[in-house]
C-alpha cells in the first residue's frame, strides 16, 4: 500500500509569518523556486528534508494568499480584522512590504493610464528589468488600487493614502507621485525623459504639488488639482520678456564671482534665449496640454542648451537662484501678487530643473 | 424560568459588495429567536452600515432559551429580485444563562472578576461585540456588531424542563480555581433526529439553504442535549457538568445522533471551600434534590478516614511550607499537603517547582472531592467519570484500561432514539462489568466514540477501571468488592447479568475485550529510587498496586512485588486512559507512544460488511495492543497514560491508532529488552541480527534519552545480576521464570516489518512530545508560555500494492507527518508538544485523512536544577546541545511586549537569528489564545465564561478558483478559528481552554469542482490574566 499525498496543511491559531518566505512571496517567486532558494539555509536540523521545507513554504504561501484579500484594503484591516491573529506591528510590516515597489516598475507606469492594456505590457517590462512578472503585476495593481481610491478624494493626497492604506510616509509619498502624475497625465514616457529615475520625477512632482495646487486648508483643498487662478496669473509674467536687459544685468552681477569665466560668458551671451525659454514655459502652464509636456519642455528648451554649453549642476543652481532673486528686485514685479506668482513659479522650476539636470556621468 | 432576550444591532463593517452595478450593498438584519423574527431597517448603499436601533425584545420560554440559538442574518435588500443573504451569526445563549444566576458561587474568587463583569447588574448579562458574518458558500463576509442581554425571571419550579444554572465545562478535570465538593456521577443524553441533507426537500433547495438548515439543527441539538444533560445533573443535585463531551454521529440516511456525556459535580469556589467549612456541615446531596442525608454510616466512615489521614500527614505539612501559594486559603483539616508532590520529586509538572505564584495553578492544593457517598457509587447505574485529571489522592489504585466495542447495523426508518440508548447501555454495562471484574469501583477517563462506514457503525466505550478513595487510603489490600447486580438500575434490571451474551439476529455483532495487558514478565526493578523520591511519598506506590486479588483475577496476571514498598503487588504493565496523577512515582520523563495498525477489508455491504468488520476487530486490537506493549519495552517504560485507541473503518481498510504517553512508574518493574528469534527456515539470519542490534540500540538510546534507567539498574546490566539479592528473590524467580523475557518471533518479512515498526524515529532535541496535559517528569525545564495551537491535516490517495504491509506504510507516513510538524515548529524550541490528538478518517474507498491537533508550549529553564545528579546532567546536556536558531519574529509572537523595538528593524530578520534556549513567561498576550489544554500556560484563569460548541459547514462550487482543496480547507479552519475567537471576545474572555475539534469531514467531488467540509469545534471560554496585567 502506498499513499500519494493530495493535501497537507498546517493551520495555527496565531498566524505564523516568516519574513524570508513572505519576502519571496511578495516578489512573486513560486513556491517551488522558493524551496530551491531556501534549501541551503533551512536544513539545519537533522531529520528534515526538502519535502518538509516545501510543505512549510506551501503553508505560508496559502496563508499569504488568504491574507492578500485583506492587504488590498489595509487600513480597515490593520486595526480590526478578525480573520487572522497577527499583532498590529507585524501586520503593519506585512502591509508596507506588500506595497513596496521597484523604482523601475513605477518609473515605467508614471503618466500612463493604469488600464488593462497597459497591464499586458508588463511582460516586456519584466523581461527588460528581470523583475518577476507577478511582482510587476502586483505593483501595477497596487498602484491602480491606490489611484482608484484616492484620485477623486478631496484633501491632501499623501494623507489620504496614509489614512486609507496605512502606509509609511515615504511610501505614501511615492504613491502620491503615481497618483498625481497619473491623474494629471504628465508625459513622462518620451525617449528623452527615459534617463530620469522614478525618484527624480517624484521629487519634481512633490515640488509641483507643494506650490501649484490647491493646498489651502478648506473644503476645496486638493493637492491633485491645480490652482487655476495662479496658473492664469502666470501669464502676467510676460512683462519680464521686455525687461530682459535689466534682468540680465542684475543676474550677471550676482553670478559673476561664483562662476567660471566660460560659463559666465555663456550666461552673458545667451541670457535672452534662456529667459525666453523659462518664461515661455511659465506663461503656457495654464494650458493643460503644455502642463502635461512640462518635463519634456524643460529638457528640450532649457536643459539641452545648457548641456551644450557644459553647465554643471552647481552652475545651474547658482544661475537659477540669481535669476529668481534678481527679478524680485525689479520694478516690473513690484506688485505683491505678481511677486508671489513669480516665486511660486520659480520655486518649482528651479527645483525641477536642478533635479532633472544630470551631469554627463550621471546620465549614463 | 422564562426570560427576555434583548438584542441590539449596532453596525456592520467590511461587508461584501452585493450590488455589482453600484459596487455597494443595501444591508438589513433579520434577528430570529425561536419562531419570532425581527428586522432592522435597510441601511442603503453602505459596506459599513450603522443601524443604531432600539433594542429588539424577545420573550422566550425557558427551554427555548437553552435549545435555540439566536440567529442573526444579514441580508441585502433588492427592490426587484429576491433579497440575497450575506451571511449569518449564531449566538448560543447558554453562557448568558449561568452568569445571571449563581455566578456568586461559581465564579472563582479574584479581585478583578467582580468589577470587570458585574454579572449581577439588573439580573442580565451581556454578550456583545463584533461577530464575523459567516456564509456556508463564501466563508466570512464582513462583521456585525451585536449586543445581547438576557433578563431571567427566577423560577424554582421543581418540574421545569430547563436546566439553567448548570454550568458546563469541556475541561476534563476540576476547573482551576474551583473545588469539586461532590462528584455525583455520570450523566448522558442522546438525541436522534433527521438529517436535513437527506430530506426530500434537499432535492429542490439550494446548497446554502441545506447547509444552514443543518447548521441551525446542530446548534439546536447542542443546546437541547446540554439542557437535558443539565436536567439529569440537576436531579442529582449537582450544579455543574465537567468533562462534558458532545459528539455528533452523522449516520447519513438514518439521521444524526447527538450524544453528550459528562460528570455531574457540585462545584464551589475555592474561597467557599476553604475556611471554616467542615465536612459534616456540607449538605450531602442525594437523588432527590434538596433532601439532605446528612450523616449516615457511610458518611461517618468517611470522616474517620479523613481524620486518619490527617493524623499521618501532620509531619509533612511542615516540610513544604514554601509551596503553599499565599493566595490560596486552605481548610485547616485538609490533609492533602502530605500527598502534594514536592517540586523536586517529580521535576515539575506544569507549575511545580518554581517559586512563582503566578504560575502555580493550585490544582493540587484543593480539598479532595468526595464521591457522593460511599454506598452510592455502587448504586450508580454507571459508575463512570469522564474526567482525565483527578485531584491528588482521589485515585487509590489503578485496575487498568477497560474497553468494549460493538458493531451495529444502521437501518433506515425503523430507528428510534431508544435503540441507540440501548446500544450504548449495553456497552456501558459491559464496561462496568469489566471494571467490577477487576475489583474496581469506578471507571475513570471514560469516553465513548463511534465510527460509521456506510450503514455499519462501531461503537466503542473505554475507560480506566480504578478504585477511588473512600475508605481505605493506606490499606494494602482493598477488599474485593463483590460483583452484585445493580439495584438502582430500575429500567433494565436484567441487563446486568447478560451483558456478555452475544446479541445475534445477524444484525449485530459484538466484539469486546478486556484490555489489561499483563503479558509476560521479567526482572524487577530492584532498587529503590534515586535521590529524594523514596522517603517522601512511599504510600503512593499503592497507586500501582493491583486492586484485585490475584487468585481470583479474571485473567492471567503477572504481578510482582512493588519495587518501592516491597509489600504490594504491582502488574508489569499498566494502561490507563487518564492523565498521570501527580502523586504517581515516576522515573525519567514521559514520551509519546503510538501504534498504527491497518488492515484491508472486503468491500461489502450491509450485514456482510458488519460481519467482516466484527471478525476483523479482535485481530486489529490484538495487533495494536501487542505492538504497544512491545513499543513500551523498546522505550524502556512500563505504563501508558491517556491512552486513546481509535478505530476507523473505511470501505477497504480498517485503521486503528493507539496513542498515549509512556511513562516509567517507579513501583513497577522495568520491562525486558525484546529479543528476536527466527524460525529455522528463515534464511535471512544476517538481517535478523542486524535488526536485533538496531532494536537494542534503540532500547538503549530511549532509556538514556528519557532517563528511565536508574543508576543501579545500569550497573546491573553491565555487571552481574548478583546484586539482586533481596529477601524476596525467590518469589521473583517464580514470577519471571522462562517466559519472562520478551521474545518476538520473526518468521517472515511481515514479522520483520512489525519489528521494524517498533523502532521509532527520535524526536529532535528541544522537543518534548506527549499527549497529556503536562510533561511528566520533565527536568530542568518547566512549562512557561503557550506558543501555538495547531491543526495539521494530511490527506492522501491510497494506492494498493502488494509488496509492503499496510501498517508499515501508514506508520511511515505518520512518522513523516510528525517530523514535518517538528520541522515547522523548529523555531520554537525548547518547546513541548502537548495534547497531541491523532484522528484518522477514511472518507472514500481510496482516501485516507489524518488530522493532528496539538499545542506547542514554551519551555523555560528552571533557575536551579532541582533534580538529582542524573537528571541535571541530562538537562545540562540538552542545554548545550540546543543551539537552535530562533527567529526574531517567533520571539515577538511569544513575548509581544518585548517586541516593541524590533518592529523598527529591517524586514530581513531571518538572518539576524537569536540564540535562544529558554522561553520566558509572558507578561501579557495579544489576541485570544486557544488551547486544547485545560489551562493556559503562563497565565492564571480568572473566570470561566461558558462552554461553546460550534458546528460549521463550508461548501464551495469553485474549488479550482479558490486554489484547490488545500486552500479551501486551510481557509475554512482559519475562518472558524476567527469565529471562535470573536465569540470568546464577545463573552469578555481572552482565551479558550480544552479546545477540541471533533468531526472533520471533507467531501470532495473534484470533477464537479465541488467540496464540502464539516467541522465541530468547541471549548471553554475563559478570561485569564498574565503577570503583566494590572
Amino acid at each position: 500500500m502506498d499513499f500519494s499525498t493530495t493535501m497537507e496543511i498546517f493551520v495555527s491559531n496565531y498566524t505564523l509569518i516568516d519574513n524570508e518566505i513572505y519576502e519571496l512571496w511578495v516578489e512573486g517567486v513560486s513556491a517551488i523556486e522558493a524551496v530551491c532558494q531556501l534549501k541551503g539555509k533551512a536544513l539545519l536540523q537533522q531529520g528534515s528534508n526538502v519535502e518538509m521545507l516545501q510543505s512549510e513554504i506551501e503553508d505560508h504561501y496559502r496563508t499569504y494568499s488568504l491574507l492578500e484579500r485583506l492587504l488590498h484594503n489595509p487600513a480597515k484591516i490593520k486595526d480590526h480584522q478578525l480573520e487572522f491573529q497577527i499583532e498590529p506591528q507585524i501586520m503593519s510590516m506585512l502591509i508596507q512590504r506588500y506595497y513596496k515597489f521597484d523604482d523601475a516598475v513605477y518609473r515605467d507606469i508614471l503618466g500612463k493610464k493604469l488600464s488593462t492594456r497597459n497591464r499586458k505590457d508588463l511582460d516586456d517590462l519584466s523581461e527588460r528589468t528581470g523583475i518577476n512578472i507577478l511582482s510587476c503585476r502586483r505593483q501595477f495593481d497596487n498602484a491602480k488600487r491606490v489611484f482608484k481610491v484616492v484620485e477623486e478624494m478631496p484633501g491632501l493626497v499623501v494623507k489620504n493614502i496614509i489614512d486609507n492604506f496605512a502606509l509609511d510616509k515615504e511610501l505614501a509619498k511615492s504613491y502620491a507621485t503615481v497618483v498625481f502624475l497619473g491623474s494629471l497625465r504628465f508625459d513622462c514616457t518620451k525617449r528623452k525623459l527615459q534617463y530620469l529615475s522614478f525618484q527624480d520625477l517624484s521629487h519634481c512632482a512633490h515640488a509641483i504639488m507643494a506650490n501649484w495646487t490647491c493646498k489651502e486648508q478648506g473644503p476645496e483643498q486638493d493637492d491633485t488639482e491645480f490652482d487655476r487662478e495662479f496658473l492664469l496669473d502666470l501669464k502676467d509674467l510676460r512683462v519680464m520678456l521686455d525687461k530682459d536687459r535689466e534682468h540680465k544685468h542684475l543676474v550677471c552681477a550676482k553670478v559673476k564671482p561664483q562662476m567660471l569665466e566660460k560659463v559666465f560668458q555663456d550666461v552673458e551671451n545667451n541670457f535672452k534665449t534662456y529667459t525666453r525659454a523659462i518664461l515661455g514655459i511659465s506663461c503656457g502652464l495654464h494650458r493643460s496640454r503644455e502642463m502635461r509636456t512640462l518635463f519634456i519642455d524643460m529638457v528640450e528648451k532649457c536643459l539641452e542648451p545648457w548641456y551644450a554649453a557644459h553647465w554643471s549642476r552647481a552652475d545651474l543652481s547658482i544661475f537659477l537662484a540669481a535669476y529668481t532673486h534678481s527679478a524680485l528686485e525689479m520694478d516690473a514685479l513690484r506688485e505683491a501678487e505678481l511677486r508671489q506668482s513669480w516665486e511660486r513659479c520659480m520655486n518649482v522650476l528651479s527645483a525641477c530643473l536642478t533635479c532633472l539636470h544630470k551631469d554627463k556621468k550621471e546620465k549614463k | 424560568m422564562p426570560g427576555k432576550v434583548k438584542v441590539k444591532i449596532i453596525a456592520g463593517r467590511n461587508l461584501p459588495v452585493m450590488d455589482r452595478s453600484a459596487d455597494t450593498t443595501d444591508a438589513y438584519v433579520e434577528i430570529k429567536m425561536a419562531n419570532i423574527t425581527h428586522k432592522t431597517d435597510v441601511c442603503r448603499k453602505s459596506l459599513n452600515p450603522q443601524w443604531q436601533e432600539e433594542w429588539h425584545r424577545f420573550e422566550v420560554d425557558d427551554t427555548e432559551l437553552q435549545d435555540e440559538p439566536l440567529q442573526i442574518r444579514l441580508m441585502d435588500y433588492d427592490v426587484y429580485s429576491a433579497n440575497d443573504a450575506i451571511g449569518k451569526v449564531y449566538i448560543d445563549l447558554n453562557p448568558l444563562l449561568h452568569n445571571s444566576i449563581d455566578s456568586a458561587d461559581i465564579i472563582p474568587p479574584s479581585s478583578t472578576s467582580s468589577k470587570v463583569r458585574a454579572p449581577m447588574l439588573g439580573g442580565a448579562a451581556t454578550y456583545g461585540g463584533w461577530f464575523p458574518v459567516y456564509d456556508t458558500m463564501h466563508g466570512i463576509r464582513g462583521e456585525v456588531q451585536v449586543i445581547v442581554k438576557i433578563e431571567l425571571f427566577s423560577d424554582t419550579n421543581k418540574f421545569r424542563d430547563s436546566s439553567h444554572g448548570i454550568k458546563f465545562f469541556c475541561t476534563a478535570g476540576v476547573p482551576s480555581g474551583l473545588h469539586a465538593l461532590f462528584i455525583h456521577g455520570f450523566v448522558e443524553e442522546l438525541i436522534l433526529t433527521e438529517d436535513p441533507e437527506y430530506e426530500w426537500l434537499d432535492k429542490i433547495r439550494t446548497p446554502r439553504a441545506t447547509n444552514e438548515a443543518r447548521q441551525t439543527l446542530f446548534f439546536k441539538l447542542s443546546g437541547e442535549v446540554k439542557r437535558r444533560v443539565g436536567l439529569k445533573a440537576l436531579e442529582m443535585g449537582a450544579n455543574a457538568v465537567i468533562g462534558y463531551r458532545l459528539r455528533f454521529d452523522l449516520e447519513g440516511e438514518s439521521g444524526i445522533v447527538a450524544r453528550g456525556i459528562g460528570t455531574a459535580v457540585t462545584l464551589v469556589s475555592q474561597l467557599d471551600a476553604s475556611p471554616g467549612t467542615t465536612l459534616d456541615e456540607l449538605p450531602f446531596p442525594s437523588a432527590a434534590p434538596g433532601a439532605n442525608t446528612g450523616s449516615d454510616s457511610a458518611d461517618n466512615s468517611f470522616m474517620d478516614d479523613e481524620q486518619h489521614r490527617l493524623g499521618q500527614s501532620n509531619g509533612s505539612n511542615t516540610l513544604s511550607p514554601s509551596r503553599i501559594p499565599n493566595n490560596m486559603q486552605r481548610r485547616s483539616s485538609d490533609s492533602d499537603l502530605s500527598i502534594t508532590p514536592k517540586g523536586n520529586s517529580f521535576g515539575s509538572t506544569s507549575g511545580g517547582g518554581s517559586g512563582n505564584n503566578m504560575r502555580q495553578f493550585h490544582r493540587h492544593s484543593l480539598p479532595r472531592p468526595i464521591l457522593n457517598q460511599e454506598s452510592s457509587i455502587d448504586l450508580l447505574e454507571y459508575p463512570f467519570l469522564t474526567l482525565n485529571k483527578y485531584p491528588c489522592g482521589f485515585i487509590a489504585r489503578f485496575g487498568g484500561m477497560v474497553c468494549a466495542r460493538s458493531v451495529k447495523l444502521l437501518e433506515r426508518n425503523t430507528e428510534e432514539p431508544e435503540s441507540r440508548d440501548l446500544w450504548w447501555h449495553e456497552l456501558r454495562m459491559e464496561v462496568r462489568s469489566h471494571a467490577r471484574a477487576l475489583a474496581c469501583n469506578v471507571v475513570l477517563g471514560y469516553r465513548e466514540e463511534s465510527t460509521i462506514n456506510d450503514d455499519v457503525c462501531i461503537l466503542s466505550a473505554s475507560g480506566t477501571a480504578a478504585v477511588v478513595n473512600m475508605q481505605h487510603r493506606d490499606g494494602h489490600r482493598i477488599s474485593c468488592r463483590k460483583f452484585k447486580s445493580n439495584k438502582s438500575s430500575k429500567k433494565e434490571p436484567s441487563e446486568n447479568s447478560n451483558v456478555s451474551e452475544e446479541n445475534d439476529e445477524g444484525k449485530e455483532d459484538k466484539s469486546s475485550k478486556i484490555l489489561i495487558e499483563n503479558v509476560s514478565k521479567s526482572r524487577r526493578l530492584k532498587t529503590n529510587i534515586t535521590d529524594g523520591h523514596s522517603n517522601q511519598i512511599p504510600p503512593h506506590c499503592t497507586l500501582c498496586h493491583v486492586p484485585y486479588s490475584l487468585v481470583n483475577s479474571p485473567m492471567p496476571v503477572n504481578a510482582i512485588r512493588c519495587a518501592v514498598c516491597k509489600k504490594g503487588k504491582v502488574p508489569d504493565v499498566l494502561l490507563t486512559t487518564v492523565e498521570p496523577p501527580e502523586e504517581a512515582m515516576i522515573t525519567g520523563r514521559g514520551c509519546l507512544v503510538q501504534v498504527q495498525v491497518c488492515r484491508s477489508k472486503k468491500d461489502a455491504k450491509g450485514e456482510h460488511n458488519a460481519k467482516e468488520i466484527s471478525d476483523s476487530l479482535p485481530f486489529l486490537e490484538y495487533d495494536m495492543y501487542s505492538a504497544i506493549i512491545n513499543k513500551l519495552r523498546v522505550k524502556g517504560m512500563n505504563s501508558v497514560f491517556n491512552l486513546r485507541v481509535s478505530v476507523t473503518v473505511g470501505d477497504r481498510l480498517i485503521v486503528g491508532i493507539a496513542t498515549g504517553t509512556a511513562l516509567f512508574l517507579t513501583p513497577m518493574p522495568a520491562p525486558p529488552i525484546p529479543k528476536l528469534i527466527a524460525s529455522k527456515t528463515n534464511n535471512s539470519r544476517l538481517s535478523l541480527t542486524e535488526v536485533q542490534k538496531r532494536l537494542q540500540d534503540a532500547c538503549r538510546n530511549n532509556r538514556e534519552i528519557y532517563g528511565v534507567v536508574p543508576n543501579q539498574e545500569k550497573d546491573a546490566n553491565s555487571g552481574s545480576e548478583s546484586e539482586e539479592s533481596d529477601e524476596d528473590l525467590p518469589a521473583l524467580e517464580l514470577a519471571s521464570g522462562n517466559k519472562d523475557a520478551c521474545i518476538i518471533e520473526v518468521d517472515d518479512g511481515e514479522d520483520m516489518n512489525a519489528v521494524n515498526l517498533l523502532i521509532e524515529s527520535t524526536v529532535p532535541k528541544g522537543f518534548e512530545v506527549v499527549n497529556t496535559e503536562t510533561i511528566p517528569g520533565l527536568a530542568g525545564y518547566e512549562v512557561v508560555s503557550s506558543l501555538q495551537m495547531f491543526t495539521q491535516v494530511w490527506r492522501a490517495r491510497v494506492n494498493p500494492c502488494q509488496n509492503s504491509s499496510y501498517s508499515a506504510s501508514l506508520n511511515k507516513h505518520i512518522r513523516r507527518l510528525q517530523q514535518s510538524l517538528y520541522f515547522k515548529l523548529r523555531k520554537m524550541v525548547p518547546c513541548g508538544l502537548l495534547r497531541l490528538r491523532f484522528k484518522v478518517e477514511l472518507p472514500d474507498a481510496d482516501e485516507i485523512q489524518i488530522t493532528i491537533l496539538g499545542m506547542a508550549i514554551g519551555l523555560g529553564k528552571i533557575a536551579q536544577p532541582l533534580k538529582g545528579s542524573t537528571k541535571s546532567k541530562t538537562s545540562r546536556k540538552e542545554e548545550t546541545d540546543m543551539i537552535f536558531k530562533l527567529d526574531e519574529e517567533v520571539a515577538t509572537i511569544a513575548t509581544p511586549p518585548a517586541s516593541k523595538e524590533s518592529k523598527k528593524q529591517p524586514f530581513y530578520l531571518g538572518y539576524t537569528n537569536l540564540l535562544k534556549n529558554s522561553h520566558e513567561p509572558p507578561t501579557g498576550r495579544y489576541g485570544v489564545d486557544i488551547t486544547p489544554l485545560n489551562f493556559v500556560p503562563g497565565a492564571k484563569i480568572e473566570e470561566y465564561l461558558g462552554n461553546l460548541n460550534f458546528f460549521f459547514i463550508r461548501e464551495s462550487n469553485s474549488i479550482r478558483e479558490i486554489g484547490g482543496y488545500c486552500n479551501f480547507v486551510h481557509g475554512f479552519i482559519n475562518e472558524l478559528l476567527a469565529i471562535v475567537r470573536a465569540h470568546i471576545t464577545a463573552l469578555g474572555g481572552n482565551a479558550m481552554v480544552s479546545y477540541y475539534m471533533n468531526e472533520f469531514t471533507l467531501l470532495s467531488a473534484a470533477h464537479k469542482n465541488q467540496g464540502q467540509c464539516l467541522i465541530q469545534v468547541g471549548g471553554d471560554a475563559v478570561r485569564v490574566s498574565y503577570s503583566g496585567d494590572k
